[in-house]
């Protein structure tokens, strides 16, 4: 099957087996190792991508699905200022996410970034139940997203 | 070594139109919106999928989500999340709390209303909500479109009560007040099927401590769910009092006997546990809403 699709930010055409999940499009065949295997029955959260500006978990998304859509990965996310956002919040609280997870937590953040630049804790804890790794401080993550946020709304604003 | 042989045949349409012609010549496709689903315990590297399969997701007409005063209209694909993020101005606390309920966290995204009722061989955690609430689904045809209540989408055998060619394109939630709800998902994993999965929705208003409307349902992930009108009638026209009233206590010995005539339906241990329930969130349904 011949799918067209965005990823991050460049437009790929290729020949795919219909039953190939998005993880491992995205890893065994673009080598993006940044979105992680985890669970692949979707309770992990480990795999998070955006697909079509939402955050999808891609062990639970056929590679199908992706067709005309447009696919950020952690990599395509990483050169944006709203990346440097998030790494800068989370270095001032000195939250240090561990290296499976890390990539599910910066993208989460920025989707919650999307939706309000004041995320409550209840929120932001609310929000991170999606990802079962307990690697850190659920204190600092709270910390590290609010911090993300003021050093946004600051950027916007300055804007 | 591969015996994936046969490819299923997968179409992605970006009208309504195509999607309803194309479901018009292949009658048994599998419908695919949010995917969860279809998905959700296949654990190979490679999935196993339908012989073919119609993809909603492009379909930008199924996925409109807006309010009017009296009702919520939310296109089949919508998802999950989409719903939550409009907020309690929006959202009554009852339906907010129920779409939480559905799924996951890390699936809301993609878990979709339409997928959740659509559900061929079981009633998911949405059912007894939308049973309760009076919703109606939009089902559209090549042929025509018609409305049915959710009440009307299985039959008493559980089938689901939609023709091959046929598709959920909206639901259509009254946005009524209610004075006093709960909903509860109980079970060993809190957003898993399992055997003692158990979904209570409880809703009702009062007027000066008079129950005035009441409804209940019970649904189990199996074919069937449980909604008893003549039981919801035992309570309208009560007091609301603190403690196990003669009124309440009617009700729950009703409702003991009426569910232990469903056996094939519920387990002993959940039957108890619905009891339990209600009986201590009826004692002072505010304090639990």
């Amino acid at each position: 099957m011949i799918i067209t699709l965005d990823l991050n930010g460049k437009e790929e055409t290729l020949d795919i087996d219909p039953s190939l999940r998005l993880i491992h499009l995205l890893r065994n065949t673009f080598g993006l190792l940044g979105t992680k295997e985890g669970c692949l029955h979707g309770h992990c959260g480990y795999c998070l991508v955006f697909l079509n500006d939402q955050l999808v978990l891609s062990c639970l998304t056929p590679a199908f699905s992706t067709h005309r859509g447009k696919v950020v990965t952690i990599e395509g996310f990483r050169g944006t200022p709203e990346y440097y956002d998030i790494e800068k919040g989370f270095l001032e609280v000195q939250y240090t996410p561990c290296g499976f997870c890390a990539s599910a937590r910066v993208l989460l953040t920025h989707a919650i970034l999307q939706e309000t630049l004041h995320p409550t804790e209840q929120m932001i804890r609310k929000r991170f139940t999606a990802i079962l790794c307990r690697c850190t401080d659920p204190s600092r993550l709270v910390a590290g997203v609010q911090r993300a946020a003021a050093i946004r709304r600051h950027r916007q604003h300055a804007v | 070594m591969r015996y994936n042989l046969a490819e299923p045949s997968i179409f992605m349409p970006t009208t309504l139109t195509e999607a309803l012609a194309w479901k018009e010549r292949h009658p048994h496709a599998t419908v695919y919106a949010g995917g969860t689903y279809l998905l959700w315990n296949q654990s190979g590297r490679l999935l196993q999928l339908p012989e073919s399969i119609l993809s909603l997701r492009n379909i930008k007409e199924l996925n409109r989500f807006g309010r009017t005063e009296s009702r919520l209209d939310v296109g089949a694909t919508v998802s999950i999340q989409r719903i939550l993020r409009a907020g309690p101005k929006v959202l009554s606390p009852l339906l907010a709390k129920a779409l939480e309920g559905i799924c996951p966290p890390s699936v809301t995204s993609m878990a979709t209303l339409g997928g959740n009722l659509g559900v061929p061989d079981r009633c998911m955690a949405s059912f007894p909500v939308m049973h309760v609430l009076d919703a109606r689904c939009e089902l559209r045809s090549a042929k025509g479109t018609r409305w049915v209540p959710v009440t009307g989408l299985r039959s008493e055998t559980g089938q689901l009560q939609l023709q091959p060619v046929e598709l959920i394109t909206r639901i259509q939630i009254p946005m009524e007040e209610w004075n006093f709800f709960i909903h509860r998902r109980i079970g060993s994993s809190p957003y898993g099927i399992t055997p003692d999965s158990l979904v209570i929705v409880l809703v009702g208003k009062t007027y000066r401590g008079m129950i005035t409307e009441f409804r209940f349902a019970l649904g189990n992930f199996s074919s069937h769910m449980y909604r008893n009108r003549d039981l919801e009638t035992l309570l309208i026209g009560t007091r609301l009092s603190r403690g196990k009233s003669k009124d309440l206590k009617a009700f729950l010995y009703a409702l003991q006997e009426e569910l232990q005539t469903r056996k094939f339906l519920f387990s002993p241990l959940q039957i108890e546990r619905v009891l339990r329930i209600l009986e201590v969130t009826l004692s002072n349904p505010f304090q639990y809403t």
